[in-house]
């Protein structure tokens, strides 16, 4: 416990009191002894009009009979008197006697006394004047004044001594056990004050009552406040651990796109683990992570104006080697009071759902053996470029195709012949048309072609062509046999307008089965004028 | 007032040929008190006192104050040594016989004893508050 030097309340109170007393007293010395200096001017006064009265018959025969001797002797006598500075005795006979003290006064009103005759008491026959001595009325004026302040000083100190005890041992003395209990007492101890005998029906005990059950209540407080804030930590902790150590990215963008918050793991997941989350703040997000930083931006858009989170499947920029290529981005808007309008978000790396996806799709799309596209997306593709078509395109081509004598071969060698023709078979026809093109197995030895973009009938022609030729090549399925197959071609051109797809199918299907009527191997075109021209390719030996 | 004494007016009187013919109350109660010594026409003036009971009459007739008092008047004068009180005779008859030797005498007798060798210059009346 720190410890100051402490003013005790009683020692102020005795200053106080002792300076206030003092005041008084000088206030009431002074009055005093302005009044007592008036009381005693009137005093003087009155004594000297007594001593007037004294020697005034005296003074009158002095007066009278021209007797300075007697006149003389009246002086002296008043002179004898402490109050009396100087004193004149002057006749109307011409006598003029004065007498003084050798003190030095101030000019004052003094007595004049007239006198009369001793034996006809009407006729004026002189004056006696008395001075009175000013120091004499200074003097005991003083004395009383000093006198009086004494006496009140000595009264007033006594009484402040007095209170002084009084209240040290009733007031100070608890207040001050009280307040030295209180000052080593910490926050939230058990610690209490002890009762003050002396005091429980007053306002001190009350005090220390009332300090009691606060420091109960703060105990409570306290230890209901420890445990709340240990239940934080712990729940903050756990919040830091996994912003910590969660595999995805968590950050915190401003209004503009600059990263202002990021946790360790966002490094890694947008494809930078060489860049600590300290190099990362400050940076323009969506230009720095993504291939398309608009669409990121976008979606801040969005966030900001709905207020919702927002998710979208983003692609990071490509960089060397770094495999992760894909992020799922979730994003919300929050109003900060430190930075305003802000972003916060989580990406984690989805390349691999998005690989998956990819192959399912290709899976779904593609026939598993061939690797050509399956009916289902052949279909789709195939009314994907006709519902896109607005008619000023050139036409596109649709081959029915299928194998002649595959069969056999299947039948003769086995499927897994059979299988080893048709992978075969479909390379040749890829190879045949330009990648743009569609090629897809419908199923058996059945293969449908699409040429999707600047087709004449003429270039139809000669890409069936090529493709018959293409799949009559010998096809060497073991060491030892060499199997050749042929192919029958039906051709639909859609010849710019619209045109139903099962039109399409209808047309390349009779095409088709005009070549195999007509012996297989070749190719047919329904013209204009609905006959189908077939065209025949031989086989070469 | 002090046990009754004969009524008698008391006459003040100065030689015959004193060359004023009367005197106030109050210039013969200066003569007589000392405090003047001269009389109004400037001549020196002599009073003459008398120890005769007309004394404390003609001295409570002109001052209003008891003889007593006039006595302790010139006891306080003489003791200063500067004055002494009128020269005192013994009656009437002493106080005619200097009056009509002195020119500057001045006295006082029983008005019944006034004859024309002398000149009366004031009747004392009773003396009046």
């Amino acid at each position: 416990m720190e410890t100051v030097k402490k003013h005790y309340l009683h020692h102020k109170l005795a200053k106080t009191v002792f300076w206030v007393a003092l005041l008084f007293s000088a206030i009431t010395s002074v009055l005093f002894f302005i009044t007592e200096l008036n009381r005693s001017n009137e005093k003087t006064l009155v004594m000297l009009n007594q001593l007037l009265d004294t020697v005034e018959s005296t003074a009158a025969i002095a007066a009278y009979s021209n007797n300075s001797t007697i006149g003389e002797d009246v002086l002296k006598g008043l002179l004898r008197n402490d109050i009396v500075h100087e004193a004149r005795l002057s006749s109307t006979q011409g006598l003029q006697l004065a007498k003084a003290k050798d003190t030095e006064v101030p000019w004052q009103a003094g007595v004049v006394r007239t006198l009369h005759s001793p034996f006809g008491e009407a006729e004026v026959i002189g004056s006696l004047a008395i001075t009175p001595e000013a120091q004499y009325n200074l003097l005991e004026a003083r004395h009383s004044a000093l006198l009086s302040g004494l006496n009140s000083s000595v009264l007033i100190g006594l009484t402040a001594l007095i209170v002084l005890l009084i209240v040290r041992s009733s007031l100070s003395l608890p207040l001050m056990k009280v307040s030295n209990t209180l000052h080593a007492i910490r926050v939230g101890e058990q610690e209490r004050l002890g009762p003050l005998p002396r005091n429980h029906d007053d306002e001190l005990g009350q005090l220390v009552e009332d300090i009691n059950r606060l420091l109960e209540t703060l105990q409570e407080k306290f230890s209901a406040e420890h445990g709340l804030r240990e239940e934080i930590e712990v729940i903050e902790r756990q919040l830091r651990n996994i912003f910590e150590t969660t595999s995805a990215g968590i950050f915190l963008l401003d209004a503009t796109g600059r990263l202002l918050t990021v946790n360790p793991a966002l490094g890694k997941v947008i494809a930078l683990p060489h860049l600590s989350p300290k190099e990362l703040l400050g940076q323009n997000f969506p230009e720095l992570v993504f291939a398309e930083p608009e669409l990121m931006r976008e979606l801040m858009a969005i966030a900001a104006s709905r207020n919702l989170s927002v998710v979208q499947d983003l692609r990071l920029k490509k960089r060397g080697d770094v495999s992760n290529n894909w992020v799922h981005c979730i994003l919300s808007r929050q109003t900060d009071a430190l930075h305003g309008v802000c972003f916060e978000g989580v990406v984690y790396d989805i390349t691999d759902r998005i690989v998956a996806e990819a192959s399912i799709r290709h899976e779904a799309d593609h026939d598993s053996l061939t690797a050509l596209f399956n009916r289902p997306a052949a279909e789709r593709l195939l009314a994907q470029l006709i519902g896109t078509r607005t008619g000023a395109e050139t036409p596109l081509a649709l081959f029915m195709l299928d194998l002649d004598f595959f069969k056999e071969i299947n039948d003769t060698y086995g499927h897994d012949a059979g299988d080893y023709v048709l992978v075969e078979v479909a390379a040749r026809l890829k190879n045949c048309v330009r990648a743009s093109d569609i090629a897809a197995r419908l199923g058996g030895d059945e293969f449908l072609i699409i040429l999707v973009d600047g087709v004449s009938a003429d270039y139809a022609r000669q890409i069936a062509k090529d493709i018959c030729i293409a799949v009559s090549m010998p096809i060497r399925i073991s060491p030892t046999v060499v199997v050749r197959l042929g192919a029958s071609i039906g051709i639909a051109i859609n010849g710019g307008q619209e045109q139903a797809i099962e039109q399409l199918y209808k047309v390349a299907d009779q095409a088709m089965y005009e070549v195999k009527r007509q012996g297989r191997h070749g190719f047919a075109m329904s013209l204009a004028d609905g006959n189908i021209v077939v065209e025949k390719i031989p086989i070469n030996g | 007032m002090a046990m009754p004494v004969a009524q008698a007016d008391v006459a003040v009187i100065a030689h015959i040929k004193s060359n004023f013919s009367s005197l106030t109350a109050k210039q013969v109660q200066d003569i007589f008190m000392g405090r003047t010594r001269i009389f109004p026409n400037g001549k020196f003036a002599l009073p003459i006192d008398q120890s005769s009971p007309l004394r404390a009459e003609f001295y409570e007739e002109l001052t209003g104050r008891p003889v007593e008092q006039i006595n302790a008047y010139w006891a306080r004068i003489m003791f200063t040594g500067q004055a002494s009180p009128p020269q005192r005779l013994p009656d009437d008859e002493a106080v005619l016989q200097t009056v009509r030797e002195n020119e500057g005498a001045i006295g006082y007798i029983d008005k019944t004893r006034v004859d024309g060798t002398i000149r009366v210059l004031l009747l004392v009346q009773p003396w009046k508050p």
